[in-house]
């Protein structure tokens, strides 16, 4: 294992880092590779006010039941639809 | 102009959770979010053919559910009796259907006039929106829904090399999205 990545390695593994998928090490590949590259510095700030956000409470998500019970409702709606416009 | 296709199999799918995030800031009740988003999608099953195919359907179905709030406030306002909200003109020269002017219209502002000054879950699905479909998706199914790598990779039938690939693009061009329209 390398203590030093390359830009293209640290990009991705900062991506993992974005979702808890990177192990302690590759965590500390990063910030390595961050302290001698302004541009994958920018990228990880960039990429955890991203994050940040994402997981702000104001980005709401419609419960998953209430997503099926609307699609239940178009499919009925649609297939009725269909009947229709052949008698 | 582009001509629009209207595809309501995909609704739920591209658009619930950014209309959701639009009526929730405006009638603060989940529920009562659920049941108009719900009518909205069926109206618009119901009138499809008056669809011309000049906005794009996600300013299509804003326009609908912005009527379908509005019913909403009359109609809590009628049960009300006399406790009535009125809209009006700010200044007395100014005359006509206050209601007609500034709400009816809708078809001349696009999605991107939205963004402006607007919620952050509604700048980010907006974003989201704008994306390549199946690059959504898998965003979506990774980030916000806290998928597993493997789950989804089964899914699509992509390597993880690819899906990070994909999240790497989506990441980014979400990023830039929402420093152009909302920080």
């Amino acid at each position: 294992m390398k203590l030093f990545v390359d830009c293209k390695k640290a990009g991705h593994l900062c991506d993992k880092g974005q979702y808890e998928d990177a192990s302690f090490f590759e965590k500390l590949n990063v910030r390595f590779h961050n302290l001698i590259c302004k541009h994958c510095s920018d990228y990880s700030e960039r990429n955890a006010k991203l994050t940040k956000l994402l997981k702000d409470p104001k980005c709401r998500q419609m419960p998953e039941e209430c997503k099926k019970r609307i699609r239940e409702e178009l499919e009925r709606e649609l297939a009725k639809n269909k009947t229709e416009q052949k008698p | 102009m582009a001509n629009h296709q209207l595809d309501p199999q995909k609704w739920v799918d591209k658009y619930s959770d950014y209309l959701y995030n639009y009526t929730i800031v405006k009638v603060n009740d989940k529920e009562v979010a659920e049941d108009i988003i719900s009518e909205t999608f069926l109206a618009g099953l119901k009138s499809m053919k008056n669809f011309k195919g000049e906005a794009s359907e996600r300013t299509w179905l804003i326009s609908i559910l912005k009527r379908k709030i509005i019913d909403y406030y009359r109609k809590i306002n009628s049960n009300k009796g006399k406790a009535e909200v009125r809209m009006n003109y700010s200044s007395d020269e100014e005359t006509g259907d206050w209601l007609e002017e500034r709400v009816a219209d809708p078809f001349d502002r696009t999605a991107e006039d939205d963004l402006e000054n607007t919620e952050l879950g509604v700048a980010i699905y907006a974003c989201l929106n704008k994306l390549p479909e199946k690059q959504a998706a898998i965003f979506k199914k990774k980030t916000i829904e806290g998928q597993d790598t493997e789950t989804i990779c089964k899914e699509f039938d992509i390597t993880p090399s690819n899906l990070w690939v994909i999240i790497h693009r989506a990441r980014t061009a979400l990023a830039s999205c929402l420093e152009e329209n909302w920080l």
